[in-house]
C-alpha cells in the first residue's frame, strides 16, 4: 500500500512536516505522562485525518488488526484463566518447591514469569504474577524490590522468545509474515542464553537481601496451594484452550491460519465453556465483564499509533528516514544490522518499544531494494526484534510491562524508582544485547 | 441525627483510635480538628487495610482470595502494633466515606448507608463543621414511629 | 474477491456458509448462548473452514459503523456521569405539572430526540432508571412508560444517520450523509411520532391517573441536585454539540462519521481527565472504555465477517436473484416488498443481522434497476422497514431487550405476548404511514 500522490493537507501545509510534528507532539506527550496514552494517540490520529493527511479508510487500512486481534484474544483467555486461581497456585507451588528460601523463590518466580511471558502477553503476565509475589515476599518479610525488578527483566526476556510473547514480535511477525516457529528457531536461542546468564547475575546483585527467618519460611511452607484453585472446572477448560491455542500457533503455517484467528477462536471457545451453563442475562453480564477487563487503553493506543505511523508513511517521512539510515551506515549490511540492534536497544530503553517498532517496520521494509529483497532483510528483522524486546529492560519506561509493575509496586507501598532501576537494569540490558550481537554476527553475517 | 457522639481529634494515633473503637464497639469515628471542622473518618476498614497483605488491596489487580494462606496470628499482631503510633491523619484520605449535608433528603441517607453501612457524618455545607451523625437505628426509628 | 476459497473437504462453499450462518442465527434466537460468542465462533469457523482468510474477514468488517458506535458509546457514558439525563427527565416531568399523561408524552419525546442523536441502547439505559423512579413516586404503573420508551427509541433513531444501527450500516455502506437521512426520513418519522403518541395516550389513558399529593411530591424534586458534576456537564454538552455539528458538516469537511465520533470521544476523555495524575487517568480511561457495550460491538464484528463469508460464497447474489424473480423485476413492487418484508422480518429477527444481509443483497440489484442512484428508494424502504420494524416484538431490536431486562430486574416485567399485542399493531401502522410516504415521494 504505497500512496503515490502526496496527500493534500489543510492550508496547503507540507505533508511531511505536518505528519512529523503531529507524531513528535504525540510522542512527547506520551513520555511526559501528563495525558493518558490512548487519548493522545487517538487525538493525534484524528488530527491527521482532520488535517487531510490520510482519509478514514486509509487510516483503518493502516491498523494492524492481526496484532490487535491476537492481543485481544490472549487478554481475554488469560483474564478468564486467571479466575481459576492457577497463577496463584503456580507461584505458591514453585515457592514451596525451593523450601521458601528467598533466593530460590526469586529464581523460580523469575522462571515462571519468563515462561508465561513467552506464551502470554507480558502485561497480563505481570499483572497476575506481581500481586502473589508481593504476598509471598510480605509473608517472608523480605524486600520485594529484587523480585519485582527480576520479574520485569524476565518478562521482557521471556517474551523475546516467541511470536506471541511480546508486542514487538507480534507486530514484526504480522508485518513480515513470520510464523511462531520462525521465532522459536531464530529468536529463542538468544533469549535462552540471555536468561541463563542473567539469572546468576540477578542472584549475585541482590544476594544480601535474600535472607529470612526460619519461622517466616515455615509460614510460607504451610500455605495450601490447592486452596488457591478456586474453580477446578474452569482450570481444566482454560488449560485445554491454552494448549489448543499454543498448538494452533505452532501449526499455524500448515493450517493456513493467522495468529489473530487462533487467539480469538480460543477466546470465544473458552468464553463458551465458561458460560454455557448460565442464563441469558447472566451470560451477557459475564461476557461483558470478560471483554471489559481487556486492556482497552493499550489496544486503543495501538490503534491510534498504527494510524499515526501510517500517516507518517503516507507523507513520505519513513522513506526519508530510511534513506538517512542508509547514508549513515554506508549501505553496508553488517553495519546496518548491528546498528539496528544497538540503536533499537538504546532507543527502546527510553522510548516505549511499541511506537518505536511501529515506526521501524515500514522503515526496514523500505530498505528491501538495497539489501537484495525480502530474504536479505531477515537479519535486520531479528536485530530489531532482539533489540526492541531486550532493550525494553533498559529503564522503567522501556516497556509497558515495566510501568505496570512499577504502578502495582507503588500502590503496594514498595515503589520502584526510575534511577535505582536504571542502575541495575541498564547494565544487564547492555549485556543481553552484547550476547545478541555475538549471536547475530555468527549466525547471519 | 445524634449529636452526642464520640470523635477523634487530629492529635490521636492509630493505636488510640483502635482502642476507642474496640472498647466502645463503634464501627466508625469522625475526626475533627480543634475548630470542630470535619476532617475525615477513621473506621473498621482502615484497620482491615492495615492487617491485609498489600497484594489484596490492589483493587482490580488484587489477589482474589486468601484461602491458601496459613493463618498466622503473630504477623498480624505485629502489623497492628507497628501501626499504633502512626497519626490518625494518615488514615483519613479515603474517598469511600461519604458525608451528608443537613438539608439532604432521607432517601440520600439511606442510599449512602446502603453503600457503606457506617454511621454517616452530618457536615455543614458552608463551614464544614461536624454537626452529628446519622445511624441506621435512627432512620428505622423515624420510619417505624 | 479474487480466487475461490479452498473449502475444507471440498465441500460446497455456498452450502457451508449458509449452514454456519443459519446455525449461528438459530442459536442467537434461542438465547442459549451469548450472541457475541456465537458470532465470533461462527466467523472463526468460516475462516477455519477456508471460506475466508483472515485478511478478507477483516476487510469485510465495517469499521466505520463500529468506530461510530464505539465513539458515541464512550461519549454518552462519560456524559451520563454528569447526571444530565436525570436532570432532563425530571425537568420535563415538572414542566407538565407531573401529570402522568403529560409525563408519558414528555419522556417519550425525550427518548425519541436522544435516540436520534445517540445510540439507542445507551439512551434507554439512561432514561429507564429515572423513569422507574418517577413512576414509583407518582404511584403509577411503569408499563406504559417503558413500552412507549421502547417504541420511541426505535422511531426516534430512524430519523438520522447515527440514531439506529441499521441506518449507520446503510449510510456507511452506501455513502449517505447525515443530511441525506434528515431530509429523506425525518419527515416520515415526525408523522409516525405524532400518530403513535396519540395512539399510546388512547390505549393507556386509564392507567395514567394519580393523586394530587403524588404529583406535588414530584413537583418538589430539585432537578438541579441531579447534576452531580457541573463542569463535566458543560464539557459533555460542548463535545456533543461539536460532534453533531461535525455530522451535519461531514460531507463538506470530507469527514466520515467514525472519525467525528472517535475524535469527540477522545476529546471528551481528555477534558474529563487532564487534571488527574497518570495512574488515575489510566484507571478512569480504562473504566470509560470498559463501560462500552463490547458484547454488541464484538457481535457486530463477527456478524460482518459472517455476512462477508456469505457474500464470498455467492449466497447473497443467489438470494438477490430469488427476490427479483419473486417481484418480477418491477421496482415499485420490489421497494414495497423490501419495506414490508423488512418490517415483518425485523420484528422477529434482530434487525441488525437482517440489515447486514440485506445491504449486499440490495447492492446486487443495482444492474436490474439502472444503477446506484435508482437504488435510493430501496435504501429508504430498508431503513424505515428495519428501524420501525424493530418495534414489532420484544426481540425486534437490542434496545427492546435492554428495557425488558431492566424492567424485569425492577420487578415490573414486560412479557413477550402482551408487548406484541400493543406494539405490533402500532408498528404496522407506522409502516403503513411509511408506505404512503415512500409511494408519494419516490415512486
Amino acid at each position: 500500500m504505497h500512496e503515490t500522490a502526496v496527500p493534500q493537507v489543510i492550508f496547503g501545509w507540507n505533508a511531511a512536516w505536518f505528519a512529523s510534528i503531529v507524531f513528535a507532539v504525540v510522542y512527547v506527550l506520551i513520555i511526559a505522562e501528563k495525558m493518558n496514552r490512548a487519548i493522545v494517540a487517538l487525538l493525534g490520529a484524528g488530527l491527521m485525518i482532520l488535517g487531510g493527511l490520510i482519509t478514514q479508510e486509509a487510516a483503518i487500512r493502516g491498523i494492524d488488526f492481526n496484532t490487535i486481534g491476537l492481543l485481544l484474544g490472549m487478554m481475554v483467555i488469560v483474564g478468564v484463566t486467571g479466575k481459576s486461581g492457577v497463577f496463584q497456585y503456580l507461584a505458591v507451588w514453585s515457592a514451596k518447591k525451593v523450601k521458601a528460601r528467598p533466593a530460590g523463590v526469586l529464581i523460580m518466580l523469575s522462571l515462571v514469569t519468563a515462561v508465561l511471558s513467552a506464551l502470554l502477553d507480558n502485561v497480563t503476565t505481570v499483572l497476575l504474577i506481581v500481586p502473589v509475589t508481593l504476598l509471598i515476599t510480605e509473608e517472608l518479610k523480605v524486600k520485594p524490590y529484587p523480585f519485582l525488578v527480576s520479574e520485569i527483566l524476565f518478562s521482557n526476556i521471556g517474551g523475546t522468545a516467541t511470536l506471541v510473547g511480546d508486542p514487538p514480535n507480534i507486530m514484526i511477525g504480522s508485518a513480515v509474515g513470520f510464523t511462531f516457529n520462525d521465532f522459536i528457531l531464530h529468536a529463542a536461542p538468544a533469549a535462552v542464553v540471555v536468561m541463563v546468564v542473567s539469572l546468576p547475575l540477578v542472584y549475585l546483585i541482590w544476594r544480601k537481601e535474600l535472607v529470612t527467618s526460619e519461622s517466616a519460611r515455615n509460614r510460607v511452607m504451610n500455605f495450601h496451594e490447592r486452596e488457591a484453585i478456586t474453580d477446578p472446572r474452569l482450570l481444566k477448560q482454560s488449560l485445554l484452550v491454552l494448549t489448543l491455542v499454543t498448538l494452533g500457533f505452532i501449526l499455524a503455517h500448515t493450517l493456513h491460519l493467522q495468529p489473530a484467528t487462533i487467539a480469538m477462536f480460543g477466546a470465544a471457545a473458552l468464553l463458551l465453556l465458561d458460560n454455557y451453563r448460565h442464563g441469558s442475562e447472566e451470560q451477557t453480564r459475564r461476557v461483558h465483564h470478560a471483554f471489559a477487563e481487556a486492556e482497552w487503553v493499550t489496544l486503543m493506543f495501538f490503534a491510534g499509533l498504527f494510524m499515526l505511523v501510517h500517516g507518517l508513511e503516507a507523507a513520505g517521512v519513513i522513506h526519508a528516514m530510511a534513506k538517512q539510515l542508509l547514508e549513515a551506515t554506508g549501505g553496508d549490511k553488517t553495519t546496518t544490522v548491528l546498528s539496528i540492534l544497538w540503536g533499537s536497544a538504546i532507543l527502546s530503553s527510553f522510548v516505549d518499544n511499541i511506537p518505536f517498532v511501529a515506526t521501524m517496520i515500514p522503515l526496514i521494509e523500505n530498505l528491501a531494494p538495497t539489501f537484495g529483497g525480502e530474504e536479505g532483510l531477515r537479519p535486520l528483522w531479528w536485530a530489531l526484534s532482539l533489540g526492541a524486546c531486550l532493550g525494553g529492560n533498559g529503564s522503567l519506561i522501556g516497556a509497558s510491562a515495566n510501568l505496570v509493575v512499577a504502578g502495582l509496586a507503588d500502590r503496594a507501598g514498595q515503589p520502584v524508582g526510575f534511577l535505582p532501576f536504571l542502575k541495575s537494569a541498564f547494565l544487564l540490558m547492555i549485556l543481553s544485547i552484547a550476547i545478541s550481537h555475538v549471536y547475530i554476527y555468527f549466525r547471519y553475517l | 441525627m445524634r449529636t452526642d457522639i464520640v470523635t477523634l481529634s487530629m492529635n490521636d494515633t492509630f493505636g488510640g483510635g483502635l482502642k476507642t473503637m474496640a472498647e466502645q464497639r463503634i464501627r466508625s469515628l469522625p475526626v475533627v480538628d480543634d475548630k470542630g471542622i470535619y476532617r475525615g473518618t477513621f473506621d473498621l476498614f482502615d484497620i482491615w487495610e492495615i492487617l491485609l497483605p498489600r497484594a489484596a488491596l490492589l483493587e482490580e489487580n488484587s489477589v482474589p482470595d486468601l484461602s491458601f494462606l496459613s493463618g498466622s496470628r503473630e504477623l498480624l499482631v505485629e502489623k497492628l502494633n507497628e501501626a499504633g503510633p502512626r497519626p490518625i491523619s494518615e488514615f483519613l484520605d479515603d474517598d469511600k466515606t461519604s458525608i451528608i449535608h443537613p438539608d439532604a433528603p432521607v432517601e440520600e441517607a439511606i442510599l449512602l448507608l446502603y453503600r457503606r453501612s457506617t454511621p454517616l457524618p452530618v457536615v455543614d455545607r458552608k463551614n464544614r463543621k461536624l454537626r452529628g451523625v446519622i445511624t441506621a437505628w435512627e432512620i428505622l426509628q423515624l420510619l417505624r414511629a | 474477491m479474487n480466487t475461490d476459497p479452498q473449502v475444507i473437504f471440498g465441500w460446497n462453499p455456498a452450502w457451508l456458509a449458509s449452514l454456519i450462518f443459519a446455525a449461528v442465527y438459530a442459536l442467537i434466537v434461542t438465547e442459549r448462548v451469548n450472541r457475541a460468542i456465537l458470532a465470533m465462533l461462527g466467523a472463526c469457523l468460516m475462516i477455519l473452514c477456508g471460506l475466508l482468510n483472515q485478511e478478507a474477514a477483516i476487510r469485510g468488517v465495517d469499521f466505520n459503523t463500529i468506530g461510530l458506535l464505539l465513539g458515541m458509546m464512550v461519549i454518552v457514558s462519560v456524559t451520563g456521569r454528569s447526571g444530565v439525563f436525570q436532570y432532563v427527565a425530571i425537568w420535563s416531568a415538572k414542566r407538565v405539572q407531573a401529570r402522568p399523561s403529560g409525563v408519558l408524552i414528555m419522556l417519550s419525546l425525550v427518548t425519541a430526540v436522544l435516540s436520534a442523536l445517540l445510540d439507542n441502547v445507551t439512551t434507554v439505559l439512561l432514561i429507564v432508571p429515572v423513569t422507574l423512579l418517577i413512576t414509583e413516586e407518582l404511584q403509577v404503573k411503569p408499563y406504559p412508560y417503558l413500552v412507549s420508551e421502547i417504541l420511541f427509541s426505535n422511531i426516534g433513531g430512524t430519523a438520522t444517520l447515527v440514531g439506529d444501527p441499521p441506518n449507520i450500516m446503510i449510510g456507511s455502506s452506501v455513502g449517505l450523509t447525515f443530511n441525506d437521512f434528515v431530509m429523506n426520513l425525518t419527515p416520515a418519522v415526525l408523522v409516525v411520532v405524532a400518530v403513535t403518541a396519540a395512539c399510546i395516550y388512547f390505549i393507556w389513558r386509564k392507567d395514567l391517573v394519580t393523586t394530587e399529593a403524588n404529583r406535588a411530591r414530584v413537583m418538589k424534586f430539585n432537578e438541579r441536585e441531579a447534576i452531580t458534576d457541573a463542569r463535566l456537564l458543560k464539557q459533555s454538552l460542548s463535545v456533543l454539540a461539536l460532534v453533531t455539528a461535525g455530522f451535519i458538516l461531514a460531507h463538506a469537511l470530507h469527514l466520515q462519521p467514525a472519525t467525528i465520533a472517535m475524535f469527540g470521544a477522545a476529546l471528551l476523555l481528555l477534558l474529563d481527565n487532564y487534571r488527574h495524575g497518570s495512574e488515575e487517568q489510566s484507571k478512569r480511561v480504562h473504566r470509560a472504555l470498559a463501560d462500552v457495550e463490547w458484547v454488541t460491538l464484538l457481535f457486530f464484528l463477527g456478524l460482518f465477517m459472517l455476512v462477508h463469508g456469505l457474500e464470498s460464497a455467492g449466497v447473497i447474489r443467489a438470494m438477490a436473484e430469488r427476490l427479483l424473480v419473486a417481484t418480477g423485476g418491477d421496482r415499485t413492487t420490489t421497494v414495497l416488498a423490501v419495506l414490508w418484508g423488512s418490517a415483518i422480518l425485523s420484528a422477529f429477527i434482530d434487525n441488525i443481522p437482517f440489515v447486514a444481509t440485506m445491504i449486499p443483497l440490495i447492492k446486487n440489484l443495482a444492474p436490474s434497476f439502472g444503477g446506484e442512484q435508482a437504488l435510493m428508494p430501496l435504501w429508504w424502504a430498508l431503513s424505515l422497514g428495519a428501524c420501525l420494524g424493530g418495534n414489532g416484538t420484544l426481540i425486534g431490536a437490542s434496545a427492546n431487550l435492554v428495557v425488558a431486562g431492566l424492567a424485569d430486574r425492577s420487578g415490573h416485567p414486560i412479557r413477550f405476548l402482551p408487548f406484541l399485542k400493543s406494539a405490533f399493531l402500532l408498528m404496522l401502522l407506522s409502516i403503513a404511514i411509511s408506505h404512503v410516504y415512500i409511494y408519494l415521494l419516490y415512486l
